[in-house]
């Protein structure tokens, strides 16, 4: 099984689309970091306008914590596409190209084979995270330095301490990269019953598109399916950024408001990954491979 | 002499067509097995269920004396398979490809294993270089080396000479009777240039709509006492008629192109030339043919 998993991140990394997606997440981070660069105190100035005529605002506003946040907001929208350009490809693009005739007629179990690609697909989606988490957090941090995080929400201000920011960040990414999983199963899935790439990297992005609309749309229809969307639990990494506050309403460091919802959003998208990967193990030791 | 490969009662219907009706047939250890069939005839998929790429619906396939469907890894182990075109990893270089295959059939060998086993297609000198710049004549012999790479016992190739120039077949030719004859493999090849298969094979089976309709020893279809002929005459239909009832062959039939094929036998061929002109049918065309191409075609036409 190892020696499978090995062979599948060999394949994956020696293609170049590979790499479109480490390129394009860099790309678009260094841009949203130089604007912020050249333009950030502006940007945040009007931002805070209406709070700074209430409270007194002190301190360095503009550091890494708060663009790292901000780009995560942004990025985490688009990321689904990447994850979907390599998962999508993972079985259709053998199929594709014939290889996957060439693959089952090797002594190795259908059942193994999926497996180790799915592996190999999860371990891209992680990289792809981690390298997110570098050049969003840390490059964000080198170059911006550390402050209290603001996180403005629509009625709520948020202050998180420099301190208290790091391990939320952590936790915050891995979430994330459960999240990124379930989107590498869907796409993984939807793989396994096309013979081209280009199907089930679209399905996926419009599967992540229209669960999203549902999301954002506040219709009573709507709003009793949303808790089964799994693109509802995706957004759960946010929760890791709201805090518990004391009787005296005071924020308690280290604290997390709803860690039993964060939980449950994370056993939900578990769930998803299992019924994606089992689904598309019973399809492929059935399939027939025609191409 | 064992058999290595056992089919029985093999069926695989897509939706309203019956790609393999009923196929039943067996495969002896170091025979070299010719699969005939027009297009469409269903060899592809009887190959592909062999190597358990389709499930078929009904029928039982037995390699080895293993039951495929639940010893498919062990029975692939001493399998080796070109199906159709060898498709593989254009990124990759022919080495890399010869070797990722090799892992897959849990071997290690060593750099100069891998690149003794590209020598004998001829690739060494473009070991390296990605396949995707590789003719497709190349490709095919480097799915030849995919398939022998863990030296298997039986051996499947799918238009195994497809793609290749001249010498490229001779040298499959060669390997296959090399494989057969020295290496004691049982080779199963399906091929549409018949005359190729003439050279090798020992055995021939020949399928139409998924059905066996002939399976016998090559040397004995290619009968050294009967010899096809086509014939073109002033008056083909006419012509045609009184083969038929003269008894020179009551089994004469039309081509697709409008001649006669007639079946004789070879001492009285020159009788049957003379008896079709002073029975006034003057001969354009007398074109004697005696191989398993002329036979595939004499049956499935």
């Amino acid at each position: 099984m190892i020696s499978l998993v090995r062979i599948e991140l060999f394949k994956i990394f020696r293609k170049p689309r590979t790499y479109i997606s480490f390129a394009a997440v860099i790309i678009i981070i260094w841009l949203i970091q130089l604007g912020f660069y050249a333009e950030g105190e502006k940007y945040l100035g009007f931002s805070l306008q209406g709070m700074s005529e209430s409270f007194l605002i002190e301190g360095k506003i503009l550091n890494g914590f708060l663009v790292c946040f901000i780009i995560l907001q942004t990025l985490l929208v688009h990321i689904p596409l990447l994850v979907a350009l390599v998962a999508g490809d993972m079985v259709s693009g053998e199929a594709n190209q014939g290889t996957l005739r060439m693959l089952l007629t090797r002594p190795v179990s259908r059942t193994k084979l999926l497996i180790s690609k799915f592996i190999a697909a999860t371990m891209y989606t992680i990289g792809l995270l981690i390298w997110l988490a570098i050049w969003s957090l840390f490059f964000s941090l080198f170059i911006f330095g550390k402050g209290d995080m603001l996180i403005m929400k629509s009625d709520v201000v948020t202050q998180i301490l420099s301190s208290d920011a790091l391990w939320r960040y952590f936790a915050a990414f891995c979430f994330a990269t459960l999240a990124m999983i379930t989107v590498t199963s869907l796409a993984f899935l939807l793989s396994v019953f096309a013979s081209n790439s280009i199907g089930p990297i679209i399905a996926t992005m419009a599967v992540v598109v229209l669960f999203t609309i549902i999301q954002t749309l506040d219709l009573p229809l709507f709003n009793a399916v949303k808790p089964f969307l799994f693109t509802t639990h995706m957004l759960a990494w946010k929760g890791f950024f709201d805090v518990q506050m004391n009787e005296a309403n005071e924020q308690i460091v280290g604290s997390i408001q709803d860690m039993s919802g964060i939980l449950w959003s994370g056993a939900i998208l578990a769930v998803h990954i299992l019924f994606f990967l089992g689904v598309a193990i019973f399809i492929f030791r059935r399939k027939d491979i025609l191409t | 002499m064992s058999v290595v490969i056992d089919v029985e009662n093999l069926t695989k219907q897509y939706g309203s067509l019956r790609a393999v009706d009923d196929l039943s047939f067996q495969v002896s250890a170091g025979q070299v097995f010719a699969f005939l069939g027009q297009n469409g005839a269903g060899k592809s998929t009887t190959i592909r269920m062999l190597l358990s790429l389709i499930r078929p619906d009904s029928g039982r396939i037995r390699l080895f004396g293993k039951d495929l469907q639940s010893q498919r890894i062990s029975i692939l182990r001493q399998t080796g398979a070109v199906i159709e075109k060898p498709d593989l990893y254009g990124y990759l270089t022919g080495f890399e490809n010869l070797s990722l295959f090799a892992k897959l059939n849990g071997l290690k060998l060593s750099s100069h294993m891998l690149r003794t086993q590209l020598g004998r297609v001829g690739l060494e000198s473009r070991a390296n270089d990605k396949v995707k710049a590789y003719s497709q004549g190349m490709k095919q012999r480097l799915g030849i080396a995919v398939a022998l790479v863990h030296d298997p016992q039986l051996i499947i190739l799918d238009e195994p000479t497809n793609g290749l120039d001249p010498q490229g077949i001779v040298d499959i030719r060669n390997l296959i009777l090399q494989l057969c004859h020295v290496h004691g493999k049982t080779v199963f090849i399906s091929s549409h240039m018949l005359s190729e298969v003439q050279q090798v094979a020992d055995h021939v089976m020949i399928i139409e709509k998924g059905r066996k309709i002939m399976q016998g020893n090559a040397d004995e279809l290619v009968s050294p006492e009967y010899v096809h002929v086509e014939i073109d005459s002033d008056d083909n239909h006419r012509c045609l008629e009184w083969i038929r009832k003269s008894g020179w062959d009551t089994d004469a039939a039309s081509t697709t192109n409008g001649l006669i094929r007639a079946r004789i036998s070879k001492k009285d061929l020159s009788g049957f030339s003379v008896a079709l002109i002073n029975n006034g049918f003057p001969l354009k065309q007398f074109a004697q043919m005696n191989s398993l191409e002329d036979y595939f075609l004499s049956i499935t036409q």
